[in-house]
């Protein structure tokens, strides 16, 4: 570095060269990142190229894939996209809505509210969530409540999710200060201003970002839903097409870079609300 | 003329300590009244127990001639509690501005929110409010984007535009860097000399022998001395108050008080 500036014909000052260097550092860092990542993308491939090499005795084989019947049935699995967005998406406003609503019953002093939070949590935590989505499906048309296949899911989903996200919005009620609490009181406000002018913004705020992660997550879970048959998302086109044509490795291979794709796209956003909501005013 | 506030025999208790003993004060209108003591000496406690942010164990608390009781439930009294805190205007420490609204939207927050004021009315108060604090240029901002003793003015502002008939300030300068803390004290001093009744909890002596009309000392939750800034600094007769005062006489020439 110190030569460099020597024979440059108009020296950097100490804080330019410094500053140089560290961007350097980072810049081979994300060059050598994304270069693996090509690497093992293009492994990837090859494993499920067909390949076989013979070296004397030894045999080497690639997975093998029909790629034309991929190529026909396209469009077919494609088309599940939108439902799997849709279901994830009204199952995570749901879920949301629930999730805030047990997080507050949680700072009830009432027994019975506490408790019917509680009771919510663990009973939907302490099962599968597999299980669950069959529970409505058969549970529900019994008591004469026959939903759509879609509306079924979203409830399971949703509920479920609601009981893990609570979690997600205690942390946030509780980031809240108790002097921000003592401030609202001190200005006259009733308990329930607090909650609602100061303390449940400020909490929604916190807890933004990880209920982005709960999305992403929510958008590979919402493959179980497939298994009722009722819903004709990615999973459940994947599995039709395959099934169907004996081609089952080749549709849920399909299935999964479709899922993968979506699951980049949602975290590139999420990354950006993260680094927007950290820097933002908090 | 009766005090805003009268405070009789108040007992404190944490669990099994006890933090006020007997405490008995009265605050008369336009007066001043400083509190200091070392830290522990149950100040900041008494100061929380006039508007209920800390439940009084025993004894009565009139402010503006409501008067509760301690140790009766707060649910009984809840109506009355609500009215003494909209009558009491109160100062933090840590300022504790709402971070997610602007500074005019902090000052608005009661009146709009408390008050069911229409939101041009409340502008109008808040304005006024931080025009008096010198803050109305920096209106837009939002708290973080300001500093601890621009933040420190804006939430007087705020406690202001309530229109209390008292201000409690809980050790306003204790969290700021010395070089803001003439900023807030000037607010204070400018809020006293408009007759404005304040009783503050402070480590700032220069403060309470300028500003205050009665300065009252404390020690372990007790009034050890009251009396004239003057009397008080220039004479003090209880031994703690001298030893406070010497504290503070040595510790000035090398470090700033905490």
């Amino acid at each position: 570095m110190s030569n460099a500036s020597a024979t440059a014909p108009a020296p950097k000052s100490q804080a330019d060269l410094i500053y140089d260097m560290q961007m350097g550092i980072k810049r081979r860092f994300s060059i050598g990142v994304a270069i693996s990542w090509f690497v093992m993308l293009a492994v990837l491939v090859f494993l499920f190229s067909s390949t076989k090499i013979t070296l004397g005795s030894f045999t080497f084989k690639t997975i093998h894939i029909d790629t034309a019947f991929i190529r026909e049935n396209l469009p077919f699995i494609a088309s599940g996209i939108w439902v799997t967005i849709g279901i994830s998406a009204l199952s995570i406003v749901f879920a949301t809505i629930l999730a805030l609503l047990a997080a507050l019953g949680r700072l009830s002093r009432f027994p019975p509210i506490y408790a019917l939070c509680t009771f919510y949590v663990s009973l939907i935590r302490g099962t599968p969530l597999y299980l669950q989505i069959f529970f409505f499906f058969l549970a529900l048309p019994q008591v004469g409540i026959i939903l759509p296949g879609l509306w079924a899911g979203v409830l399971a989903l949703g509920l479920n999710y609601g009981a893990y996200m609570s979690e997600i919005f205690r942390a946030g009620l509780s980031s809240v200060s108790k002097g921000q609490r003592e401030a609202a009181l001190a200005i006259g406000m009733t308990q329930g201003q607090m909650m609602q002018r100061v303390v449940i913004p400020q909490a929604l705020r916190f807890a933004i970002p990880p209920t982005g992660n709960e999305f992403i997550a929510m958008l590979k879970d919402s493959a179980l839903v497939s298994a009722t048959g009722f819903v004709h998302e990615l999973m459940w086109r994947a599995t039709k097409v395959g099934r169907a044509q004996f081609h089952n490795l080749e549709a849920l291979i399909t299935a999964a870079v479709f899922y993968w794709i979506m699951t980049l796209v949602f975290s590139y956003f999420q990354s950006r609300l993260e680094a927007r909501m950290s820097r933002g005013e908090r | 003329m009766a005090p805003i506030i009268k405070i009789s025999h108040l007992d404190k208790f944490f669990g099994r300590l006890q933090v006020l003993k007997d405490v008995s004060l009265e605050v008369n209108s336009q007066e001043v009244v400083c509190i200091i003591g070392r830290s522990g000496a149950g100040k900041s406690t008494l100061l929380r127990c006039i508007n209920f942010l800390e439940e009084p164990s025993f004894g009565d608390i009139e402010v503006d001639g409501l008067c509760i009781t301690g140790g009766k439930k707060m649910k009984e009294q809840r109506e009355l509690i609500h009215e003494i805190r909209m009558r009491t205007g109160m100062v933090f420490q840590e300022f504790n501005l709402f971070p997610h609204m602007s500074v005019l939207e902090n000052v608005m927050e009661g009146p709009v929110t408390v008050k069911n004021m229409d939101k041009t009315s409340a502008q109008k108060i808040a304005e006024m409010n931080l025009e008096r604090v010198g803050m109305i240029i920096k209106k837009n901002e939002y708290p973080n984007r300001i500093s601890g003793g621009q933040k420190q003015r804006v939430a007087i502002a705020r406690a202001l535009a309530m229109e209390p008939k008292v201000m409690l300030f809980d050790e306003p300068t204790s969290a700021l860097d010395p070089e803001l803390i003439g900023e807030v004290l000037a607010v204070m001093k400018s809020l006293a000399h408009d007759g404005t009744t304040m009783l503050v909890v402070t480590h700032e002596m220069e403060f309470a022998r300028d500003a205050a009309n009665r300065v009252i000392v404390m020690h372990e939750g007790e009034i050890a001395e009251q009396g004239s800034p003057t009397e008080l600094f220039d004479h003090p007769e209880n031994e703690h108050t001298q030893a406070l005062l010497e504290r503070y006489r040595s510790g000035k020439s090398s470090q700033p008080m905490n």
